[in-house]
């Protein structure tokens, strides 16, 4: 420790990334405690279901809420990429066909070490798209312009929610719960610059004493939010999986070699309570597949949020290089599982048990 | 990582949700009926001690599955 402190590039390092440090927390929430918290904006408001884009809805019932917007946006990144990786596909690849090559060839070759040869190249369509979607999904969504910049809820609007929503759960509307933030400006893209973390009032002092004429108290309404911070999002690539693997059990074993599997009336009363048992698991699976990734992702986006109100600007950045490893972890988790669910869905009953 | 090791590992992940299903979804199904059937609290009790009686059975077959498999390597050829 001491010879490594003696060479003056490390020295000069460590005092560098020290130095970087103290900004980061003196520009946060803990600094300004002591008059600190020039980088810090207040802390972003968390809220489970995915947010309006607009203020009205799109058709009837139907919001389009930000999640959507990015998942639109995931696929346009994906069409737009595996279009140029496949325009001119050559024998000596480029660049970027050699990335997209290696990826698949990697996968293909992981597949077929599972589920054999012949069912790996079945399933790998589904697989793999799962695995890009979900990876891309995931990356995007800590790209600077998500859950930052949005639009601007008025306070009365906000206060109006959290009344109805109260009233929903028979409980009384506490207005010092309520947090608005405080912005400059009149215009409708709404953003909380560097410094700004003590722009908080609560719905109380909203209520009594207003804001300025040159400000508005609201929340801020982010327009992008990462795709799978959304259940939906989840629960519908958790559906597709769960089809496809059935579609692939019935075409291999039939009708009854599938089904059979879980109304079993052959084996007797052990065999049909074996048979409920797997019912039971296919629905876990489904649960399962929803919300592993939906609770790893929505908790990243908490913990960055988290981070980005205690360490601003600098001291988020470890945590965004733990939000890639997650996502690009949870991508494979959800992608490698669909590959066994299917490799078991495709192979008969009384194989498996020898 | 050997590809077999995965597989095992990807099994065996699922088993969590498994008991977590049975046994919360055993309780919260029995107070449901409770409520309704206004019969506190022999369905929760009847719910709870189903859902942990399928959770250690279902738990049981899928240790199983995993253990006398001589390995998870789900090939048409092995078992063949």
């Amino acid at each position: 420790m001491t010879r490594l402190l003696r060479n003056p590039k490390t020295l000069l390092f460590l005092i560098i990334a020290l130095s970087v440090f103290l900004v980061s927390l003196g520009g946060g929430a803990l600094g300004n405690a002591f008059n600190g918290g020039f980088l810090g904006s207040p802390i972003a408001h968390i809220q489970l279901p995915a947010e309006s884009v607009l203020t009205d809805p799109l058709i009837g019932n139907f919001y389009l809420t930000n999640t959507m917007l990015a998942t639109w946006l995931t696929i346009a990144i994906l069409l737009v990429l595996s279009l140029v990786a496949t325009r001119k596909v050559s024998i000596i690849p480029g660049r970027l066909q050699n990335l997209f090559e290696v990826l698949l060839e990697f996968f293909l070759n992981l597949m077929e070490s599972i589920a054999g040869p012949e069912n790996a190249r079945k399933f790998f369509p589904l697989v793999m798209t799962i695995f890009l979607f979900i990876l891309a999904a995931n990356w995007v969504g800590i790209l600077p312009g998500f859950a930052t910049i949005g639009r601007f809820e008025p306070g009365d609007e906000v206060i109006h929610h959290a009344e109805v929503k109260a009233e929903k759960e028979h409980s009384h509307l506490n207005l010092d719960e309520v947090q608005l933030q405080v912005f400059d400006g009149n215009n409708g893209v709404a953003i909380l610059p560097f410094g700004s973390i003590e722009s908080v009032i609560t719905g109380r002092e909203f209520e009594e004493h207003g804001v300025d004429s040159d400000r508005r108290a609201g929340l801020l309404v982010p327009f992008l939010r990462s795709s799978n911070t959304d259940v939906n999002t989840t629960l519908a690539i958790a559906i597709v999986a769960m089809l496809m693997v059935h579609y692939w059990g019935l075409t291999s074993l039939g009708i009854f070699g599938h089904l059979g599997k879980f109304l079993n009336f052959k084996g007797g009363p052990i065999g049909f309570a074996v048979g409920i048992l797997e019912a039971i698991g296919e629905v876990a699976r489904l649960i399962s597949f929803t919300f592993r990734l939906f609770g790893n992702i929505f908790a990243g986006e908490v913990l960055l949020a988290a981070m980005a109100f205690l360490l601003p600007l600098i001291g988020i950045i470890p945590f965004l290089g733990l939000e890639l490893f997650v996502g690009a972890i949870q991508a494979f988790i959800f992608a490698m599982l669909t590959l066994v669910f299917a490799s078991l869905a495709t192979i008969s009953h009384n194989s498996e048990e020898h | 990582m050997n590809s077999n090791k995965i597989g095992t590992i990807l099994r065996l992940l699922g088993i969590g949700w498994y008991v977590a299903l049975c046994i919360g979804g055993g309780a919260l199904g029995g107070l449901w009926l409770d409520r309704n059937l206004d019969a506190n609290p022999i369905f929760t009790l009847v719910g709870l001690g189903l859902g942990i009686v399928i959770a250690g059975l279902g738990m049981y077959r899928m240790l199983m599955a995993v253990l006398t498999s001589k390995d998870v390597f789900i090939n048409e050829e092995d078992l063949g």
